[in-house]
């Protein structure tokens, strides 16, 4: 046999995919042992849950040495890169898959659907968030959102018998591989314009000034913010969010709200401020138009919502609305501000969508507003813990949602965008009167209006361990991330520091 | 203009019209169809990009595989005859206009385009005719960036390619009590049956329930639950 040249391989860097590899390795010793033998789905669940600290002690490795060795660098021919905003945002994803793990077990064993797969495709789709989070080039971009999107459709509709979750799974797989297909679009053209799909050599041909396309890069360039802004539901590309959110089960909507979000930052991010540094004065001023329209849209419809989980997703809507202010002012304060405050929103939601799954009761009955009236004299612990969170999310002091805001509008006052400052404050304004009537309703609405039917008396909820165990995290570091934030804002004034 | 223009304009214009067809098609067969034209278009696009193997990948898989699997699919569902109210839109004047009105944008842009100097082949990127020399040919040039610039998507891909199979088979597999709903109901309608055949309501009646359950319950389950149903007929009359 004549072989020209063998190929030679690139040398392998085992330390820079080490997070990724762990997940992905995780999720298929799960397969694995449900080939062999299925036993309870508890215990894949635990195997999961320990990949996903594995993985974050990698991640922890890989942050410790970037910022001590100040050895951030590109692997596998500029593939991935390995710096401060990659390992921070890979032990992002760690913490909201191991959030995602401990509230699915109880949720999926109550209503019956319990299935080992669930924490493979999980765990998948958190490893796809990872390689999102480290991707330096626009192939690896799309390659780790299909990963990640995928086992989402999926998980969306794993409650198979109920049409809310079924069409939940059918919206989200249509929508989404119409964006996927929009980003690819971009993707093209963007290569079109400049001969190379790695962002890295993108910035250095635009600084070498030998831009043949500017056309052709600021049309990729809209394509790819459109394509990423389905993933992270920003306003004109919402649509599918309420009813995803609605239908699918909840503790997918907590993994999927946080870690879907920041994978979509992540490469929105990577591309913007890396790949098309040279671009910024044309995609700051849409990042700004987004950013209103989605923290003004999100809080606005979230008013009219009389369904607690339409009601949290039109809220994540307006939280994807403040993160991208942070990343439209165009600073580091900016940024720092958005990736502490993607970390503070991965605790609130993962909470407060843990606590709605609690609270809905088995099929996921009670999600109404009037359900929640009154839910303190009944469920003293479980109001207390949902209203805290609904506290933090409306930038309450003393919480992490306080913090988290504070960060990103001290970034867009450096910058002096007027506009998008106030418009921020007025939109957090906003939000607070729908967090705080759900309060209301919970602690001040004791009985039913005149007329409507009694609520008929609920079963106390049953906490699980795995269940308690995230609430108190989850409570632990909203309040931990509100009275000491600094320490957190220090990594993630680290982590604005691209390689 | 060049043989390649003249290829690019022609077999463009038709990839176009063609992907309008897929979409106004009220029958999806013709859909399907019209997804061969459209991919086999494309493919002598990468024919005038010297990209021979792409081309060729793209008949076999796309053409091939791809589109024989979808209208396998349309199949299997069952097609419904297109609704007679509904007019064949293609035939239909204004949507005539619509992708006559496209095409000619197409054909306007492509002159633009002209003007421009059309990134074809960025010298120094894979695609690019010195690559492929440098390779020693085509399927080299595709490999040598797939083992080594490519490495790691092209590896990411088999956790992509597990992910999606885990997925196709945890929804649509059907049975082990937990996702099976064909079988819950047929046991339903079985019990109901034997409360009925108890009632001394008749094996007739019972053998309906049974008829109705085999049309409800999804295919394999409807033979199980159908044979079970029947076997308890069968023993009732007996």
């Amino acid at each position: 046999m004549l072989i020209a040249d063998a190929i030679a391989a690139p040398p392998s860097d085992w330390w820079a995919i080490a997070p990724q590899l762990v997940l992905g390795g995780t999720a298929v010793v799960i397969i694995l042992m449900i080939c062999v033998k299925r036993v309870d789905p508890g215990w894949n669940a635990l195997v999961a849950a320990v990949g996903t600290v594995a993985s974050g002690v990698f991640a922890w490795e890989q942050w410790r040495q970037v910022t001590t060795d100040a050895n951030p660098r590109l692997a596998y021919s500029g593939m991935i890169a390995v710096d401060g905003f990659s390992a921070f945002l890979v032990l992002v994803v760690c913490v909201a898959a191991f959030l995602g793990v401990l509230l699915a077990d109880q949720y999926f064993k109550r209503e019956g659907i319990d299935r080992g797969e669930y924490y493979a495709l999980l765990l998948f789709s958190a490893c796809g968030m990872q390689f999102m989070a480290a991707a330096n080039n626009l192939v690896m971009v799309f390659v780790a959102l299909e990963l990640l999107s995928i086992c989402l459709y999926v998980l969306s509709a794993w409650n198979r018998d109920d049409s809310r979750s079924q069409e939940a799974g059918a919206k989200y797989l249509l929508l989404g591989a119409y964006s996927s297909a929009i980003l690819l679009f971009g993707i093209a053209l963007l290569y079109g314009g400049t001969g190379t799909t790695n962002l890295a050599r993108m910035a250095e041909i635009f600084s070498e000034n030998v831009t043949r396309e500017p056309g052709l890069v600021l049309l990729g360039m809209v394509f790819v913010i459109v394509g990423l802004g389905f993933k992270i539901a920003a306003v004109p590309f919402h649509m599918w969010t309420p009813d995803v959110y609605q239908g699918a089960p909840t503790p997918v909507v907590g993994f999927m709200a946080s870690g879907a979000k920041i994978a979509g930052f992540a490469g929105l991010f990577r591309v913007l401020e890396t790949g098309l540094a040279a671009f910024e004065f044309d995609w700051q001023p849409l990042l700004v138009g987004l950013a209103i329209v989605t923290m003004l849209g999100g809080s606005i419809l979230a008013i009219a919502q009389r369904d607690v989980k339409r009601m949290l997703a039109y809220s994540s809507i307006a939280h994807a609305g403040f993160i991208l202010t942070g990343l439209a002012s165009g600073t580091a304060a900016g940024v720092r501000g958005a990736l502490f405050y993607l970390v503070a929103y991965v605790f609130m939601i993962a909470g407060a969508f843990g606590v709605v799954a609690l609270l809905a009761r088995r099929g996921e009955r009670y999600t109404s507003l009037d359900d929640y009236r009154d839910m303190f004299r009944r469920e003293p612990v479980l109001a207390t813990v949902l209203a805290f969170f609904l506290f933090a999310m409306a930038g309450i002091p003393g919480t992490s949602g306080f913090v988290a805001k504070f960060a990103v509008f001290t970034g867009v006052a450096d910058a002096h965008q007027w506009v998008l400052l106030t418009v921020g404050t007025v939109a957090s304004v906003i939000s607070a009167y729908f967090y705080l009537r759900l309060v209301v309703y919970m602690y001040m609405r004791p009985e039913v209006d005149e007329g409507e039917a009694q609520p008929a008396a609920l079963p106390r909820v049953r906490w699980a361990p795995a269940t308690v165990v995230a609430l108190v995290l989850t409570v632990f570091f909203t309040i931990q991330l509100g009275i000491l934030p600094q320490g957190l804002l220090d990594m993630a004034g680290k982590a604005t520091l691209l390689f | 203009m060049s043989a390649e223009w003249i290829l690019y304009i022609v077999f463009g214009a038709l990839a176009l019209g063609c992907a309008f067809g897929v979409v106004f098609a009220p029958n999806p067969v013709h859909s399907a169809l019209y997804l061969v034209a459209t991919l086999l278009s494309i493919a002598i696009l990468f024919l005038a990009q010297s990209a021979y193997f792409l081309s060729a990948v793209q008949i076999i898989v796309y053409t091939g595989a791809i589109v024989v699997l979808f209208l396998f699919v349309i199949m299997l569902l069952g097609i419904d005859s297109p609704d007679p109210d509904e007019v064949d839109r293609l035939r239909n004047p204004g949507t005539v206009v619509v992708v006559a009105g496209v095409v000619v944008v197409f054909f306007l842009l492509v002159q633009l385009a002209v003007g421009f100097s059309w990134p074809a082949g960025v010298p120094g990127t894979t695609g690019s005719a010195e690559a492929q020399a440098a390779a020693g040919g085509n399927v080299q040039a595709i490999s040598e960036v797939l083992f080594t610039k490519f490495l790691l998507p092209f590896e990411v891909t088999s956790f992509l390619l597990i992910a999606g199979v885990i997925g196709a088979v945890v929804l649509a597999r059907r049975g082990r009590g937990v996702f099976g709903a064909g079988i819950g109901r047929s046991r339903e309608v079985v019990e109901e049956l034997r409360r009925r055949s108890e009632s001394a309501a008749g094996a007739e009646e019972a053998a309906e329930v049974a008829a109705g359950a085999a049309a409800d319950a999804a295919a394999a389950d409807a033979d199980a639950a159908a044979a079970e149903s029947v076997g308890a007929v069968s023993e009732e009359e007996r």
